[in-house]
């Protein structure tokens, strides 16, 4: 291998990462732009866009017509509106003009930045496909042109020599709008789109920055140019915005979103801007085509958007935690509305990222949780009394359950790491109560065997609630009720249809009643969620006590099973509880129990984990059979 | 007897006589007064022809031919000169015109005499219950007063009403009835009452005062916007395919009968005979028409029904001159009773109508606003004539095992008599009806009609037969030992204020204690009659709840004697399922936990209050209670009302009934307050194993147990302090092992254990849960703090 040359071991070393980055980047962006046209020609856009086109359009014609938004909503409001509302995508972003930067001209900005140097893209020779011709009244940007402004900007690192790329970047921004005569330049490149995108991205914020320089614990308002700057500022951050909003692409939404980040205090003190802020977000949020990392990184940036004071006159320490607390809860109870193939991992991500924003304020949070849980347990109650179609379709739906996970999922999360972190309870324990009522008499609302699946389902989100607040939930009558179901109990109908994958219904379909792959896939799931519930008080003192009318009713059931290999099923389990009562008394036996005294009982085995013991094994082994169905299938 | 079936074959003969006598009467007279006659005889046959097999009809004649029960025999040694005026009065009857027949007929059971119609059981009954009941009321009296007082002339419609009267009189009757109309007589002199009585909204019959006329208008006006609404109600069923002149004449038929309806109301002395136009209505052939028709008279009857029994005339009071006003009345008051008995037999017949092969209602719809309307009468005209007959109607209905909507509308309708009952006559009444109609069903009936002795008024205000004996001693006892002297004037003087203050009573209709006692003890026996026999002989039977929950309920009206017997019926009962349980390893169903939780608590109950005396051992019961309750843990139903599954869903509507039954966690909160809460001894290991066992099993139970059951426990240990060792570790009672599966509560021994279960309490999602539990966790007794 030829030695290499003193500067490729020189760019190597200091460029090459990131001209590699940007590469792909660029690729990225080419991609995305492409197939913006392509579906800008096609005349309608992908999925997850919906109407925006349209809506875009009407936002554009009649801005001043304010649609609903969902920030407008207070709690009262929204209890009566209901959590189904219309996806609002159109961006109110019209508070910049092009007139803004004149003071550019002006402006005695800060100099002496450093700026990252521009590294040269070796791409950059690639053929341009030209694309349309330029409409009157504005001038194409061309790489020449692009070149003159970097130099420029390179030679005076100022503010003020940013107006041009910033004023391109405003009409790239646009390039969707119908408005887009109005913009002086415009751009028919890809690479000249890129390299906008690349030079804004790396100078403006350190330029708004390092000329914004905001007193002591105030926002940027309480900087002495805020006033004249606030235009460009302004500018850019919407600009941003709409390109955030435009692109579909997982890399470049994570530079995109990192660098809003940085800019979250202008963002937040700009009305319009955070509204637009907090619905990309929230739609990036929600959507199933966007990368995880994204998402997280959604959430994070909502997190830190709303912990920044909004610097309203009236009230300096105000937030936007409470909107974007609501806001957080009715995007993830619209998305919750069906459930397909992919979602249900996709909603238990979006349940469990929505922990960190409700972790950041308990009081916040406990309001929150006590007016959506009163909100499911005033449907439940309708449908209890009236008991007519359309009530009972409010609470037996996958929006339903799909709530009441959320809030189980927040309320354990969060009261498990406080009890572990030693930090006074959270106030959101309370919710537990009406959580477990709310799921009980949901199981007892319609018991039918087609509703089934929906209360294994609840079964197992009160097991998991139960297991991380440590608290003591009595579900063994509702899963011992099911033994003497007619559907357990008789002779199945004899059928091969394919097996259903149970996460992702809640209602079984007509043609598997009383069928034999419905009767199996009952049984298992009995199974298991029997062995779930008792190992989750495996360890308590107590279980002795609570596996007795268990043991009891499982060898009345033993005698009565007509499958074998349930039948069987059973008898482990049985034997499983009974060892384990025997190990927890032999434990128990050794220390002096006293119920006047919990320390005993809190202290009793504490340390051990349910792993080792007789139940454990089982539990392991059920998990193992688990994983390999799945990856059998 | 023989008299008995002499009269049955007399009957008709009566009938076929009278007919060929009869003069020829108005045309609209002639339609009616035939139709009477002949349908009343077959009102009374049907039970014995009808071939329904749904509904069960009071006992029939063939039936108590065969068993005469103690009752008649009796009735008849009571009566016996009866039988022989019967004999002798038929043949007065054969010269009656038909109208004269067909009132003696109609008046049968309102009349204390018993007259040739057939007698079956159940109508001897009847005039024997009758009889009972004739004790004069205000306001029959007030107008046989009014007879006595007018002299006027009488008009010439009445003669047909005066001949028929003389019929029906008996030498016995004329000197009972003289007795109190002297006095009321004069009693009234001092206000004289031109109009009908009113009904106060308690329930409480009022003489109408003159100047409230107007009030009067406005009360008549009333039934017609109902009427309006139950008409518009039917028009909404009514199916488009209606032609329009067919639409145009019941449109016309609604306007005529809501026409003829408050013309009555405005004056229903005047235009009584517009009844017959009504009834003639409720014959069309149009079914709407025909329900309309039933429901208008309804409302009619309803309005102008006057708030007391209508008597029949004595032959003296026939002979007697009136006055014109008295006339009036008088006529008024047997027309009425003509239609209204007409009305009545219409509508059993219409009840008992089947529905159309093709129609898929179970049930026919005019058979059920037939049914409607009878239970509605039965409920608003309680007190009016022919409540028997109502009643027999009524009951029949709900004999059905099948539960209906019918059955449902006349359970609810004898409960509400129940309810409504100041005396104690009609319960007494109905009950004797219920229970003959279950004894010939063979007790294949719905437990609901059971139930329906759970709302009798005997509870509260019959006093426990204990107390009642020991106060009658003590009250006969003290006064004689220091009665103050009284002179033979002032007795005197006492017995007459007496006289004049009982018959004071007697003018006010106020039912005296004595005479309710005596209803209720009347109707007590019966009802447990009733139960005894099915604790004995149907062991099994549906009926056995609803009977065990009555025994509950009244178990302190129970006499001593009964309890061994009664114990013994109740353990067979209760292990009566046990045999089958094991053979076949199937677990307990929520009706054989409910029945033997039902037994035990029957028993701690009858020896909770007088049986306290009797040292009977209830061993049993404790090990059967605490048997039940492991199994009871998993079941997620114990909160609910009982019925659930076993009713389907489209009896929706028998709810009501249902709530007023105890969900099986209350009786088994309520089963272990009187083991040892009520109780002045127990027995410590025994309280230990229940305490133990019922932690253990309410781990699984929803909060609401769990609740009663630490409140128990709290409870229980306040009073044995020894229990504490279940709660203290210090002092472990007990050596050896717990054993928790036995299902002996004496052997299991608890005290070897500790109550664990508090740990998994303190932790339970429910925060009064937690902080019930944690407070008995820091409970401390009394006796320990003495200790430390």
């Amino acid at each position: 291998m030829a030695k290499l040359k003193k500067s490729t071991v020189k760019f190597q070393k200091n460029h090459l990462k990131q001209t590699i980055e940007r590469r792909k980047k660029q690729q990225k962006v080419n991609r995305a732009f492409k197939k913006r046209q392509e579906s800008r020609n096609r005349g309608d856009r992908p999925n997850e866009n919906g109407h925006a086109s349209e809506e875009k359009t009407d936002a554009a014609e009649g801005k001043k017509s304010g649609s609903l938004d969902i920030s407008k909503l207070n709690v009262s409001d929204f209890l009566n509106v209901d959590c189904l509302l219309n996806d609002e995508e159109a961006l109110e972003l019209n508070d910049d003009n092009e007139a803004d930067l004149d003071i550019l001209d002006t402006f005695k900005g800060i100099e002496d930045i450093n700026l990252p140097e521009q590294a040269e893209d070796p791409n950059e020779e690639e053929s341009d496909d030209e694309m349309d011709e330029a409409e009157e009244g504005s001038t194409i940007v061309t790489k020449e042109m692009l070149q003159e402004w970097i130099k420029r900007l390179e030679q005076t690192p100022t503010i003020n020599s940013l107006k041009d790329i910033l004023l391109t970047f405003r009409a790239m921004s646009l390039m969707d709008e119908k408005y887009n005569t109005s913009c002086r330049y415009q751009i028919n490149s890809e690479t000249v789109f890129m390299k906008v995108l690349a030079t804004v991205l790396d100078t403006a914020p350190l330029l708004i920055n390092a000329n914004l320089i905001p007193k002591k614990q105030g926002g940027p308002t309480s900087s002495s140019k805020w006033g004249e700057l606030q235009p460009v500022a302004r500018l850019y951050c919407n600009s941003l915005l709409r390109i955030l909003h435009d692109v579909a692409d997982d890399e470049l939404y994570e530079v995109l979103l990192e660098q809003t980040n940085t800019l979250v205090s202008y963002i937040a003190v700009l009305p319009l801007a955070r509204k637009a802020y907090v619905k990309i977000l929230l739609k990036l949020w929600s959507s199933p085509m966007v990368s995880s990392p994204v998402r997280l990184q959604c959430m994070k940036n909502l997190c830190n958007l709303s912990s920044v004071p909004i610097g309203d006159k009236t009230q300096k320490k105000s937030t936007l935690l409470s909107h974007v607390l609501k806001c957080v809860y009715i995007t993830y109870a619209r998305n919750g509305q069906q459930v397909f193939e992919e979602s249900p991992s996709a909603l238990d991500e979006m349940r469990t990222s929505a922990v960190s924003i409700y972790r950041a304020n308990d009081r916040h949070a406990f309001q929150h949780a006590a007016v959506y849980v009163q909100q499911l347990t005033q449907h439940l109650e309708t449908a209890t009394k009236s008991k007519t179609k359309e009530t009972m379709k409010v609470v037996l739906s996958w929006q339903y359950l799909n709530c009441l996970k959320f809030w189980a999922t927040i309320v354990g999360v969060i009261c498990s790491t406080a009890a572990q972190e030693g930090a006074k309870p959270s106030q959101l324990s309370e919710i537990t109560y009406s959580l477990v009522q709310i799921s009980t008499q949901l199981i007892r609302l319609n018991p039918s065997v087609q509703f089934l699946p929906l209360r294994f389902h609840l079964i197992r989100m009160l097991i998991d609630l139960a297991k991380v607040t440590e608290t003591y939930i009595p579900l063994a009558p509702y899963l011992f009720e099911l033994f003497n179901l007619a559907e357990v109990r008789s002779k199945p109908k004899p059928g091969s249809m394919p097996s259903l994958d149970w996460s992702i219904i809640i209602k079984a379909p007509k043609e598997y009643l009383h069928g034999k792959v419905y009767q199996n896939e009952i049984l298992k799931e009995l199974h298991s969620c029997l062995i779930e519930y008792y190992a989750c008080y495996g360890l308590s003192i107590a279980f002795p006590e609570l596996a007795i009318p268990a043991v009891v009713e499982l060898s009345v059931q033993q005698q009565r099973a007509k499958n074998p290999h349930f039948m069987r099923q059973i008898q482990t389990l049985k034997e499983k509880l009974e060892e384990q009562s025997r190990y927890i008394q032999q434990q128990r036996s050794q220390i002096e129990y006293n119920p006047t005294n919990q320390t005993e009982a809190l202290a009793f085995m504490r340390n051990a984990t349910i792993d080792q013991t007789p139940l454990g094994n089982l539990v392991k082994s059920q998990k193992r059979a688990q994983a390999n169905r799945k990856s059998h299938k | 007897m023989p008299a008995k079936k002499g009269s049955t074959a007399r009957k008709p003969s009566i009938k076929a006589k009278s007919g060929a006598k009869s003069k020829a009467p108005p045309k609209k007279n002639a339609s009616a007064s035939k139709k009477a006659p002949t349908s009343v005889p077959a009102k009374k046959k049907d039970p014995k022809k009808s071939k329904i097999p749904e509904y069960l009809e009071v006992p029939t004649l063939e039936d108590d031919d065969l068993v005469v029960s103690d009752e008649d025999m009796q009735f008849f040694e009571e009566h016996g000169d009866f039988t022989g005026f019967l004999k002798s009065m038929d043949k007065k009857a054969i010269s009656k015109n038909d109208a004269i027949v067909k009132k003696p007929v109609a008046r049968a059971p309102a009349a204390s005499v018993p007259e040739p119609a057939e007698l079956t059981a159940s109508e001897d009954e009847d005039s024997d219950l009758d009889g009972d009941d004739n004790l004069p009321p205000l306001s029959s009296s007030e107008d046989e007063m009014e007879d006595v007082e007018d002299e006027e002339d009488v008009p010439e419609s009445d003669e047909d009403m005066e001949e028929d009267d003389r019929y029906a009189g008996s030498d016995e009757e004329q000197d009972y009835e003289m007795k109190p109309r002297k006095v009321s007589s004069e009693w009234t002199k001092k206000d004289k009452f031109t109009k009908l009585p009113i009904k106060l909204p308690g329930g409480k019959w009022e003489q109408a005062a003159e100047d409230e006329y107007s009030d009067d208008d406005e009360e008549k006006e009333e039934p017609v916007p109902e009427i309006d609404s139950e008409l518009s109600e039917i028009e909404m069923e009514d199916p488009v395919e209606t032609l329009e002149p067919k639409k145009k004449t019941f449109v016309a038929r609604k306007e005529e009968l809501a026409q003829i309806a408050s013309t009555i109301m405005e004056d229903p002395e005047s235009n009584i005979g517009l009844l017959r136009t009504l009834k003639a209505i409720s014959e069309d052939k149009n079914p709407k028409v025909a329900q309309l028709a039933l429901l208008t008279q309804l409302a009619v009857y309803k309005d102008i029904v006057p708030g007391y029994r209508i008597r029949q005339l004595t032959e003296k009071e026939e002979a007697m001159e009136v006055s014109r006003d008295v006339k009036k009345v008088r006529a008024f008051e047997q027309t009425l009773l003509a239609s209204y008995q007409a009305y009545l037999t219409d509508l059993e017949q219409i009840s008992k109508r089947k529905p159309a092969e093709d129609s898929e209602d179970l049930e026919d719809k005019n058979a059920m606003v037939a049914t409607q309307c009878m239970c509605q009468l039965l409920t608003n005209l309680t007190h009016f004539n022919f409540r028997l007959n109502l009643m027999t109607a009524v009951i029949a209905k709900m004999s059905t095992v099948h539960w209906t909507k019918t059955a449902e509308i006349c359970c609810n309708a004898i409960i509400e008599v129940f309810r409504h009952d100041e005396t104690g006559e009609a319960s007494l009444d109905a009950v004797k009806l219920i229970s003959r109609m279950v004894k010939s069903k063979g007790y294949l009936i719905n437990e609901s009609v059971i139930n329906t002795f759970l709302h009798l008024r005997l509870k509260d205000e019959l006093p426990p037969v204990a107390d009642n004996d020991g106060e009658n001693m003590k009250g006969k006892k003290r006064p004689k030992s220091n009665r103050p002297h009284i002179s033979k004037k002032q007795r005197k003087v006492m017995k007459e204020n007496k006289e004049v203050e009982k018959e004071m009573k007697e003018a006010e209709e106020v039912v005296t204690k004595e005479e309710k006692d005596k209803t209720h003890t009347e109707t007590l026996k019966l009802v447990f009659a009733c139960y005894f026999r099915v604790l004995k002989h149907h062991q099994t039977s549906k009926l056995l709840p609803a009977v065990l929950e009555g025994l509950a309920k009244f178990a302190h009206l129970i006499s001593i004697d009964f309890f061994r017997d009664l114990l013994e019926a109740m353990k067979a009962v209760m292990h009566s399922g046990a045999n089958t349980e094991d053979s076949e390893q199937a677990p307990l169903t929520a009706a054989d936990t409910r029945r033997r939780l039902l037994c035990s608590i029957t028993a701690f109950q009858l020896l909770s209050g007088q049986g306290e005396a009797l040292n009977l051992d209830l061993q049993d019961f404790y090990t059967e209670i605490y048997r039940l309750l492991l199994p009871m843990s998993l079941d997620p139903h114990i909160t609910d009302a009982p019925g659930g599954q076993d009713t389907n869903e489209s009896n929706g509507s028998a709810r009501p009934t249902k709530s007023a039954l105890e969900s099986e966690a209350e009786l088994l909160t309520k089963g272990l307050e009187l083991m040892f809460l009520k109780k002045r001894h127990i027995s410590i290991p025994r309280a230990a194993a229940f305490i133990k066992r019922f932690s253990t099993s309410a781990l699984n139970m929803p909060d609401n147990v769990i609740q009663h059951y630490l409140t128990f426990v709290k409870k229980l240990l306040t009073r044995e302090p020894r229990l504490d060792a279940l709660v203290q570790s210090e002092d472990k009672a007990g050596n050896g092992v717990y054993l928790p599966t036995l299902d002996d509560p004496e052997l299991c021994n608890p005290f070897a254990t500790s109550l664990y279960e508090l740990y998994l309490y303190q932790n339970h999602y429910d925060p009064n849960i937690r902080s019930l539990a944690k407070s008995l966790a820091a409970f401390q007794p009394v006796g320990k703090i003495v200790k430390a």
